[in-house]
């Protein structure tokens, strides 16, 4: 599949992501090799697993961001690069535990994106899952294609409003929603930020 | 919420006009809210962008999840099977190895016990031989079986030995074993009608009419009471 085609998919819609992720989740190509990549070097099954998992959520966050629309290449090679980047950083994060092994060690990490954050910690996670939880899902949309870069026409195109100014009133609305959350819980936004 | 907040992406892009920006600030210093937001405006605007983060987090954990339910529900059908094979089993033994209800009348009304016939053996076998049938007679077929089958070694009372273990095999229902057992008795003229009785009921046992009437002609009526001919009369219509 090409990347180009596969960041159209991730761009379409909801429906179109899930489709794009269950059939990169369920590819036995895909995910043996980035297994025997992680456990060629020293990694478990788990580690292969979580570097799988985390190949697929970087992937999508790529795609999904307009700055990154003209990805070219095909995209199994592309989600290759990330799994071996995410290990990399793994590995580094590790170094007292895992010996980075060979492969990873001559490998310079500049090839492919590499994650800014690689793993957030369970906690934090659930922390953040548990604030964007509490957006309605229309708000959760608005915000989602306007942090990525989406212009209010093309957000009122994609989800539906009259013109590009209800979209950007529902922006604003929904971002000050979150911004009550937060203005209300301080100390979640310090476990946050 | 302030209708300012409509600006805020313009006043942190610095697209406002100085007017507008003074508007913007002033507004920010009577809402605090407002003043929050513009201090926090990367967080919000980080949070918002993790909003994908999430929602391919929550796909791949909707993934796993009907990934595991396969699997249970295969667990649950394995089960399923193993129970229904299980009690198909228990209804087999139940039909094959125990009577049924009109198997239990159908022995109750044609089983023969056993009738004693002279043997010829040494003292010692002769009284074993007694204890056995006196065993066998008390129903302690388990105890009988073993020295019958001892006895069965003895040539001179290997015959009766063998009769009485077929009447045992009968008795536990081992009705293939019991047919064996009888047939071999059958070309002995002392058995012979005897054997040819129970192999007739062995036959009616398996539901094997035809084979059960081919017996019943080759047995000699003259040795069965009336009562008990019209009886399997009966079970071979």
């Amino acid at each position: 599949m090409s990347l180009l085609l596969a960041v159209g998919q991730v761009n379409q819609s909801e429906k179109e992501r899930r489709a794009l992720i269950a059939k990169i989740y369920h590819n036995t190509k895909i995910k043996t090799s980035i297994f025997a990549l992680i456990q060629k070097s020293g990694g478990e099954t788990h580690d292969a697993s979580l570097i799988f998992d985390e190949t697929i959520v970087h992937f999508v966050k790529t795609a999904f961001n307009k700055a990154n629309s003209s990805l070219s290449g095909e995209l199994e090679p592309y989600l290759m690069g990330i799994a071996r980047n995410l290990w990399y950083q793994e590995c580094k994060k590790r170094k007292r535990e895992i010996p980075l092994p060979d492969v990873i060690s001559h490998q310079t990490a500049d090839d492919q994106p590499v994650a800014e954050e690689i793993f957030l910690t369970k906690e934090r996670y659930s922390l953040l899952h548990d604030v964007l939880d509490k957006l309605r899902s229309n708000c959760r949309a608005v915000l989602m294609h306007w942090a990525n870069g989406f212009s209010m026409a093309e957000i009122a195109e994609k989800l539906g409003y009259q013109s590009e100014g209800m979209a950007r009133k529902k922006k604003s609305q929904c971002l000050a929603e979150l911004n009550d959350f937060l203005f209300q819980n301080p100390h979640i936004k310090l476990q946050l930020q | 919420m302030s209708l300012y907040f409509e600006w805020l992406d313009d006043y942190m892009e610095d697209r406002l006009s100085p007017q507008q920006r003074l508007d913007f600030e002033e507004a920010m210093q009577a809402d605090e809210k407002l003043k929050h937001a513009v201090e926090n405006y990367p967080l919000l605007k980080k949070l918002s962008a993790s909003l994908i983060e999430d929602e391919t987090r929550q796909m791949l954990k909707d993934l796993d999840n009907k990934q595991v339910m396969p699997d249970n529900s295969r667990r649950l059908w394995w089960w399923l099977a193993a129970a229904v094979f299980v009690g198909l089993m228990a209804y087999i033994g139940k039909a094959v190895l125990s009577p049924s209800p009109d198997n239990k009348q159908l022995f109750a009304d044609l089983y023969l016990k056993p009738q004693p016939k002279a043997e010829r053996g040494g003292v010692s076998d002769t009284l074993t031989l007694t204890r056995a049938i006196d065993l066998f007679d008390r129903n302690h077929l388990d105890e009988a079986k073993p020295i019958f089958q001892s006895l069965a070694t003895t040539d001179s009372l290997q015959l009766m030995a063998s009769y009485y273990l077929a009447h045992i095999e009968l008795r536990t229902q081992k009705l293939q074993q019991a047919d064996s057992l009888f047939l071999g008795l059958q070309n002995d003229a002392t058995y012979k009608n005897d054997a040819l009785y129970h192999r007739m009921l062995i036959a009616l046992l398996l539901h094997k009419k035809e084979e059960a009437r081919r017996l019943f002609m080759l047995l000699d009526k003259s040795q069965f009471s009336e009562t008990q001919l019209k009886k399997v009369e009966g079970y071979l219509r």
